[in-house]
């Protein structure tokens, strides 16, 4: 569709001499840029503008204004870039390449400074507006949406009107800056120049996509790529990556305007399938430069890791990587160590992930058709032991193959660090005399690992093991100090109770919980602290709804006393930061009825996620020398004095791989 | 291992079959919200109801499976449309002769998720151990949505919102080893009555009661104030004070975690929450407590008691 057609007489002339001026600026240019925003350009721009308008459900839907202020932005969209001082640059006699991309970089904003001045009583330069200047304030701001830091922000632009028709600028910069976007074949750059040009390695890919691109065409709303490629690249994945960048590229441009395009019937897609591939001769297109080549298979995808900075042995390690679409590859390979297994894959299908011993290969992974959404796939593992060593790393390497090389591979260390008690004291030997009743054990330990542990204490004499609950714990400080059987100590207790605040639900979780034990027979606890005889009687206690209603009044009334204890059951229970007792006491009950007893204690140390480490067991030799009382039982309480030098900032500590 | 597609859809119950239901009206899916935390979902349709006679005579009727319920319609300019559904055995109900003109609607579903289908979505870890300086002790999170494209084929713009992963905190320490002397003195006492009732002695135990009553008499401080301390420093907005979160997390709820209800708290639980959408479908950072301050101020409440 020739867009110019439908323009007047009046709008033709202030066009050509429009187009007069601005030939003028071309023919002899300030700046030498290494892409086209000559006239050619503009040309090409209203001609996709027309093609842009055929596929929309109303070709016609400009009106004159709309149109001729939409054909005089084609034509000074880029003045800017032969402009230094719009561009805030001083006067040189030569701009260095840093220069240019200053003025690249800002030239849509000189562009529409350049439009406003052109027209103004004292400007030095003339763009050809003169006679049109009630149309300039509306180029000059559909230019300066065209490009640079405004591109993306199209609906700041608000709509206007001129002469009681509407001008609606969103609309005419949202075709002007997608017409500019898809003038991108080769024609567009100067190959010659720019090859040899130090240019970021980022630019350097953008524009060698305009190389390799022979044509972009729009036929029924469908954008159409066709691309050419030297002969080298007929069997290399190489024009892949470019073909990806380019439909990559144009999708965001797309993206960008679909929006305020849909609303006006101007419906695109790009075409997923491209045109035939045209493979030409060497020198006729240029292979892609060495350093461009190395980063394609490099940074410029974008790679990125995640492992977490710290694990117990056997906790899950969650590993993510994401990288860019432009990424092109046949396969991901993942080797973990031999001690390692593989847990889960996230955002992989099932059938596309393989996995041999310590190797898995992922074939490919789940992608998201959003233009913005990164490729990314997930995958746990955990070591399968427990390391002797307090830390240990060890590495997962993760390869993207492109047929037998790796394009990009990633080292990641999965950091190991362990929990770990030491037995710093204890006695070899204890004797026991007559006037002892209670055989205390001390042990010394020392935490040196990582995390949190909890430690049992078991202790066995004669292959018994005894364990307490809290629970027997206040049971039984209720019954030996004769609370229960104290009548008086009950009758009155109401003026002694407290203000404090418990949960009703804490008693009767006590109580069910005494009721439970005891009716399940699990009384082993309570053996040694209270006779057979008297669990019996607490048996009828508990069953009878009176004597119970009665001992939970007396728990109620000591409430004060209960919760001061379980705080100091709370400092028995965390003897350190990292150390948290499984039960605050630990002793043996027993009858020590040979010469020389052994008596064992185990310490059995278990992480968060229940690990399991090697127990520590002590033996310690009792020699009896009792005379009189050989057959009372007596108690062994294991007095733990604990210290710690635990691992600290793990997440900083450096490693080595081991 | 991953699930497939199916089994997912499955997972996610009411969604799977009002979708299914709507087919004929070629819904559109316009946005999608899951909240992790409570496991509420909204969804966004935009259906098309051709002004035709199948509409004047049809009536839709849809099963209100698992409880959902249409919070909103709203007709192409984007106009509220009044109380045209009504709700009748366990149906949601419509007589689309009733609509306005229009062609076009976008209909609000909300409803619950089960906990199983939000495993099937999103995947999230915090650390089992943590790491610790001076200052602070750390946690790591990581979330991730488990499978981008059975959920861009259900929506394309999916937000998960609230994706929480929770970590139990230790304060037991912080409390314990900043008890005041004067409290201390009672706890001896408390303890020489515990130990005292480890034996038989029942002279022994009630010297150790009569001691910890005396105590009890001397001392300045009551368990009640010690306790109302406990409970000030663990209340939520107290506590969330000495969090930090590594963006996109944000704290969620903060409360007390106790092996009996009403007795002293051992851990504070906390939930890290983020969001996770197609485009950022991975969150990774750190939960830090700022222990050292908090102790302090554990300390200093202490001491304002004396």
């Amino acid at each position: 569709m020739n867009i110019k057609s439908k323009l007047n007489e009046q709008f033709l002339t202030f066009l050509k001499n429009i187009e007069r001026e601005i030939q003028k600026v071309w023919e002899k240019p300030k700046l030498i840029h290494y892409t086209d925003h000559g006239v050619e350009h503009s040309e090409r721009i209203i001609k996709t503008i027309g093609d842009l308008f055929e596929s929309s459900q109303d070709p016609d839907m400009l009106n004159p204004y709309e149109t001729f202020i939409l054909l005089a932005s084609a034509y000074l969209h880029d003045v800017g870039m032969q402009s230094a001082r719009h561009a805030d640059l001083p006067d040189k006699p030569e701009y260095t390449l840093e220069d240019k991309e200053i003025i690249r970089e800002k030239h849509a904003e000189s562009s529409a400074k350049m439009i406003l001045e052109s027209v103004q009583p004292n400007s030095d330069f003339s763009l050809g507006l003169e006679g049109c200047e009630e149309y300039v304030p509306f180029i000059a701001s559909v230019v300066r949406y065209h490009s640079g830091k405004r591109r993306n922000d199209l609906n700041s632009l608000k709509d206007s009107s001129l002469k009681g028709e509407y001008v609606r600028l969103k609309l005419l910069a949202a075709l002007l800056k997608l017409a500019d976007e898809l003038d991108r074949d080769y024609r567009r750059i100067n190959i010659k120049e720019l090859k040899f040009l130090p240019l970021p390695i980022e630019s350097k890919f953008h524009w060698w996509t305009h190389h390799y691109t022979q044509s972009v065409t729009i036929n029924d709303g469908r954008i159409k790529l066709y691309f050419r490629f030297p002969e080298e690249y007929r069997e290399s994945k190489i024009k892949d990556v470019f073909i990806k960048k380019t439909q990559h590229l144009i999708k965001e441009e797309l993206e960008e305007v679909s929006d305020v395009l849909w609303d006006y019937g101007i419906r695109l897609t790009l075409d997923s399938n491209i045109g035939d591939i045209n493979y030409v001769p060497k020198g006729v297109v240029e292979l892609v430069p060495n350093d461009l080549s190395d980063c394609i298979e490099e940074d410029i995808f974008n790679v990125t890791s995640h492992i977490v900075p710290w694990a117990l042995p056997k906790e899950n390690i969650p590993i993510n990587i994401e990288w860019s679409k432009d990424m092109v590859f046949d396969e991901i390979r993942i080797e973990i160590p031999d001690d390692f297994r593989f847990v889960e894959f996230l955002n992989v299908k099932e059938k596309e992930y393989n996995i041999t011993g310590n190797i898995a290969t992922i074939s490919s992974v789940i992608e998201c058709t959003l233009p913005d959404a990164p490729m990314y796939y997930g995958f746990i593992v955990s070591s399968t032991e427990i390391p002797d060593k307090l830390k240990v790393a060890k590495k997962i390497l993760v390869e993207f193959l492109r047929g037998d090389k790796a394009i990009k591979s990633l080292k990641l260390y999965a950091r190991i660090f362990r929990p770990m008690l030491e037995v710093t004291k204890i006695v070899e030997k204890i004797e026991l005399h007559d006037d002892q009743e209670k055989l205390e054990i001390p042990i010394n330990l020392k935490y040196i690992g990582f995390g949190d542990i909890q430690l049992k204490i078991e202790a066995g004499i004669g292959g018994r093991i005894v364990r307490e609950s809290i629970v027997y714990e206040l049971l039984r400080r209720l019954w030996l100090s004769d609370v229960l059987a104290d009548e008086s100590v009950s009758e009155g207790n109401e003026g002694k109770r407290r203000k404090i605040h418990v949960e009703p639900t804490l008693l009767q979780e006590f109580s069910e919980q005494l009721g439970k034990k005891i009716e399940n027979g699990d009384i082993a606890g309570m053996l040694g602290m209270i006779d057979e005889g008297d669990v019996e009687d607490f048996k009828r206690w508990l069953s009878d709804v009176k004597t119970k209603d009665k001992f939970m009044e007396v728990v109620y009334s000591r409430i004060e006393d209960l919760l001061l204890d379980l705080l100091t059951d709370l400092l028995e229970r965390h003897p350190t930061d990292s150390v948290k007792l499984a039960n605050a006491r630990t002793k043996v009950k027993a009858k020590i009825e040979l010469p020389i007893e052994n008596i064992k204690i185990r310490l059995i140390y278990t992480d968060p996620i229940e690990n399991e480490y090697p127990p520590i067991e002590i033996p310690i030799r009792i020699e009896d020398k009792r005379v009189k009382k050989r057959k009372t039982i007596i108690d062994i309480p294991i007095i733990i004095e604990m210290a710690e030098d635990p691992l600290t900032n793990v997440a900083e500590m450096k490693m080595e791989e081991g | 291992m991953n699930e497939d597609y199916g089994q997912i859809l499955k997972a996610l119950g009411w969604i799977d079959k009002a979708m299914d239901y709507f087919r004929q009206y070629k819904p559109e899916t316009k946005g999608m919200t899951i909240n992790y935390r409570n496991r509420n979902a909204e969804i966004e349709l935009l259906l098309y109801i051709p002004d035709n006679l199948k509409r004047k005579i049809r009536k839709m009727e849809i099963p209100a499976y698992q409880n959902f319920v249409i919070s909103d319609m709203r007709d192409e300019s984007f106009n509220r449309i009044g109380d045209l559904w009504w709700f009748e055995d366990d149906k949601w109900k419509l007589s689309p002769s009733n609509l306005p003109p229009s062609e076009r609607y976008l209909l609000t579903l909300k409803g619950k998720l089960s906990e199983d289908a939000l495993t099937k979505i999103v995947f999230v870890q915090p650390s089992a151990n943590k790491d610790r300086t001076k200052e602070v002790e750390r946690y790591w999170l990581a979330s991730m949505i488990r499978n981008v494209e059975i959920l861009e084929k259900l929506w394309d713009a999916l937000n998960v919102d609230d994706v929480t992963a929770s970590v139990k905190i230790g304060i037991e320490r912080s409390l314990s080893s900043t008890i005041p002397k004067d409290l201390k003195g009672r706890l001896k006492a408390a303890q020489r009555w515990i130990r005292a009732g480890r034996g038989r002695d029942r002279e022994e135990i009630g010297r150790a009661w009569r001691e910890m009553r005396g105590t009890t008499k001397e001392s300045k401080i009551s368990v009640d104030e010690i306790v109302d301390i406990i409970y000030k420093l663990t209340n939520s907005e107290v506590f969330s004070r000495f969090l930090t979160l590594d963006s996109p997390y944000t704290v969620g709820e903060v409360r007390r975690e106790e092996t009996f209800k009403g007795t002293f708290p051992e851990r504070m639980y906390v939930e890290a929450s983020t969001y996770l959408t197609l485009k950022q479908p991975a969150a990774t950072g750190f939960l830090t407590f700022k222990k050292k301050d908090y102790t302090e101020t554990v300390k200093k409440e202490f001491e304002e008691l004396l």
